[in-house]
């Protein structure tokens, strides 16, 4: 019996590019139910479909756009999900976006798609509500995101959103991404190589234009919840959401700067003197269209925490969206470069090379650092290479998108690079995945997020830091009476394990961004997900075993794809060498303290394997 | 009533939950192709335009239209309205709205357009920045005349400083 579905449309696609047949299907209720969407469902579905042993570029590697039930819903329901075998880790991938694409794919009619295969020629997929085909790509590819949705939009629809890979994508740049919205509208699936996979099967872009509706179950249940959900919102005074609003997250620049935890220099330090020319301050008052106020955002979200930006500067000159405080700190502070058109610039760049932001400023300032140390020989690189260099910085991102002379190794991410030249130790990563911007000797928990994400070191999969540093309620650790240590160890493991049990089901399955709701409570989103889907979920308690069972399934995903115990761990700078200076100064991560507790918490043995009782208790079979 | 939406294109952030609240409220589901204001994103341009009816004091729409009551103005609320029993669905006033905010349901095939919700307009509620507001004209033309007279006051001093 096929059941009525609400928030969710009901159907997904199934497209074999190797055949080029395209299938719609109706979901699977329990699926969805256990699963929820997005993150959840990509987990599912690789672990059913693939043998995670599989070289990331086979053509049986899966490659998944979900959106979760609320995605297209208010007060930020627009995430869309890219889950497949990361070409950068070698364990899952899952990379979220905001914008519209995955809301146009829902008014389409449909939930998710499932790629698999590998297109004999380049193609995107366009799908027009029931009218869905695969047409050929040769003609943009090779183009960037801009000129590439540019001319999808006028073969297309211009009312379409599109979702596409670059160059980078192309050349199976293991940092490539998914760029929805081209560069003047760039919101990115930024990490894990999503973008390479994508391009390992000939797929250029998928483009959607759905004219249909949504339907939730009890949606005047549904509007008062948001109302309550946005209250924080109406009575803004002190809320992060605010300052996102107000200043985009580069304002975070100095909030970071001040905390002594900007990553500088390839990691050596918290601190940057540079900081106040590629603050948030500097960025409104000179390239901001619209100076600090909110400026663009995705579907259905009130915060607006997009920047535009136009720079005039003889050189740097261009138009986009952003930049983003993960991409001002990685393109600028790591690589020691403080002149913020020229990091505007290599944003932007990215963005139409579809590049992951972080992991190409990391890897640039990685191969700074080895070239300053001596490790990497002038004439590989082709000149002398020093933090700093603006004009270097521009140069390598290019050639790492196109693979041009000394960016064949660069484009292989930075741990491959590091190794390379003998010194694997100088990668900032974890699990080969380049660090965020958020120096782990001084902010404890967000330490061991990055230590233990299944989609290698990363932020978003678990937000520690909303209640270590941003003074947010989220989770209920941090209230204007009760303040979290950032440097303690204790407390932290299990403060950790939670942020991620809750984001596997709250943001990234369900299709939210954590942003809004930083300051709701767990409550507030069980409501919201009850009244859009008219299904019991059994309260806070039952979606957080979902939250568990979701990441421990990405774990055993990881497990099996070969990572181990050994692959837990940061880069030994974050572990043997004390923060030289600022408000962190003295610090390390004490990851021999905390992670065992972790494991333990975990319900996992000391090689990090789950135990039988755990998985008896999250309904996982043996696999 | 003279009240109107008004569109403030520059604080518009292109989020489009006025879209969502337009459509969930005529139409009980999230659908911004039937929504009767749309945002227009022109994103190399950094363009976010939220288009709706202006309600027209000389409609061209109720020109346009052939039947004698098809297009009523509601005299409450000063909107014009489908009287969907008379709509014959000939789309001429589709084509002779200049603001293109005229809209057709392709479900019912008549003519669909914006109502002010009967004076309370759900769209202006959901917009957080201003970017739609619900206006009395003569608020506008205030509003308006004095930004100039600031622009004007700004030139003179300029001009002094000169001299």
């Amino acid at each position: 019996m096929s059941k009525q579905f609400y928030g969710w449309t009901g159907k997904h696609l199934r497209v074999d590019l190797t055949k080029g047949l395209i299938d719609v299907v109706a979901n699977n209720f329990g699926l969805m139910k256990n699963y929820l969407g997005a993150r959840g469902l990509g987990i599912k579905i690789m672990l059913d479909e693939i043998d995670p042993k599989i070289d990331a570029f086979e053509p049986q590697n899966r490659f998944i756009i979900a959106t979760g039930p609320l995605t297209c819903t208010p007060p930020a329901g627009n995430r869309t999900y890219f889950v497949t075998k990361s070409p950068l880790t070698g364990g899952i991938a899952n990379a979220g976006v905001g914008g519209y694409f995955g809301s146009e794919l829902k008014f389409a009619g449909y939930d998710y798609i499932v790629f698999q295969g590998k297109s004999s020629r380049p193609v995107y997929l366009y799908i027009h509500n029931d009218d869905i085909e695969l047409r050929t790509a040769e003609y943009i590819w090779g183009q960037g995101t801009e000129e590439a949705e540019e001319q999808l939009l006028a073969e297309t629809d211009p009312m379409a959103h599109i979702a596409a890979i670059g160059p980078a994508g192309e050349n199976q740049v293991r940092l490539a991404n998914v760029i929805t919205g081209g560069v003047t509208g760039a919101r990115a699936a930024g990490r894990g190589g999503v973008g390479a996979v994508m391009g390992s099967k000939n797929l250029k872009a998928v483009v959607a234009r759905g004219t249909g509706g949504v339907k939730l179950a009890d949606l005047a249940a549904f509007k008062q919840h948001v109302g309550k959900a946005l209250n924080f919102w109406n009575n803004p005074s002190e809320t992060c959401v605010k300052v996102l609003a107000d200043h985009g997250t580069i304002g975070v620049v100095s909030f970071t700067n001040d905390l002594g935890i900007l990553p500088t220099r390839n990691f050596q330090t918290g601190v940057f003197e540079g900081a106040d020319k590629i603050s948030g301050d500097t960025f409104a008052k000179k390239y901001s269209v619209r100076g600090a106020t909110p400026s663009k955002a995705c579907f259905a979200c009130p915060a607006g925490c997009a920047r535009l930006s136009d720079v005039k500067e003889k050189g740097y000159e261009g138009k986009g969206e952003g930049p983003e405080y993960e991409s001002v700190a990685s393109l600028g502070s790591v690589t020691g470069v403080d002149n913020l058109p020229a990091v505007i610039k290599a944003s932007r760049m990215c963005n139409d090379m579809g590049m992951d932001t972080i992991s190409a400023g990391v890897t640039v300032g990685c191969a700074m650092e080895l070239s300053e140390r001596g490790y990497l020989p002038e004439k590989d690189v082709g000149f002398a290479l020093k933090f700093g260099d603006a004009d270097a910085l521009l140069d390598l991102v290019k050639k790492m998108a196109t693979r041009e002379d000394f960016g064949w190794i660069m484009g292989e991410g930075s741990y491959r690079l590091a190794e390379r030249y003998g010194h694997p130790e100088l990668s900032m990563t974890v699990k080969k995945q380049e660090l965020p911007n958020y120096d782990p000797r001084g902010v404890k928990g967000q330490g061991l997020a990055f230590v233990t994400n299944n989609r290698g070191a990363d932020h978003c999969r678990a937000e520690v830091n909303c209640s270590e540093i941003y003074e947010t309620t989220m989770l209920g650790y941090w209230s204007p009476d009760k303040d979290v240590d950032r440097h303690a160890i204790k407390g932290k493991a299990k403060m950790t394990k939670h942020y991620q049990d809750y984001c596997a089901w709250a943001y990234d399955s369900l299709g939210y961004c954590y942003f809004l709701l930083m300051d709701t409570e767990e409550q507030d989103v069980v409501d919201l997900l009850e009244s859009a889907t008219g299904i019991d979920f059994g309260g806070v308690e039952a979606l957080n075993i979902i939250g568990e069972r979701i990441f421990t399934l990405e774990r055993l995903f990881n497990l099996k794809a070969g990572m181990s115990a050994k692959d837990d761990t940061l880069p030994k700078r974050f572990l043997k060498e004390p923060m030289p200076e600022g408000p962190s100064k003295g610090q390390v991560f004490e990851q021999d303290q905390v992670l065992p507790e972790y494991y333990k918490l975990r319900g996992w043995d000391e090689k990090g394997a789950p135990l039988p009782e755990k998985l008896k208790e999250l309904k996982i079979e043996v696999m | 009533m003279d009240k109107f939406i008004e569109v403030n294109l520059e604080k518009c952030t292109a989020c489009r939950l006025c879209e969502f609240a337009c459509s969930t409220h005529n139409f009980g589901e999230i659908n911004p192709a039937k929504s009767r204001i749309k945002v227009t994103i022109v994103s190399k341009d950094f363009f976010y335009y939220p288009n709706v009816c202006q309600q027209c004091g000389k409609a061209p729409c109720i020109e346009a239209c052939p039947q004698e009551d098809a297009l009523v103005r509601n005299q409450k609320t000063g909107a014009v309205e489908v009287k969907t029993e008379a709509c014959i669905g000939c789309r001429m006033c589709v084509r002779a709205c200049p603001f293109g905010a005229m809209g057709f349901d392709k479900a019912d095939k008549l003519a669909d357009k914006c109502d002010l919700c009967g004076g309370d307009p759900e769209c202006v509620k959901h917009c957080f920045y201003g970017a739609i507001q619900f206006k009395d004209i003569d608020q506008t033309v205030f509003d308006l005349n004095r930004a100039y007279a600031h622009k004007v006051k700004a030139a003179k001093s300029l001009q002094e400083v000169q001299a």
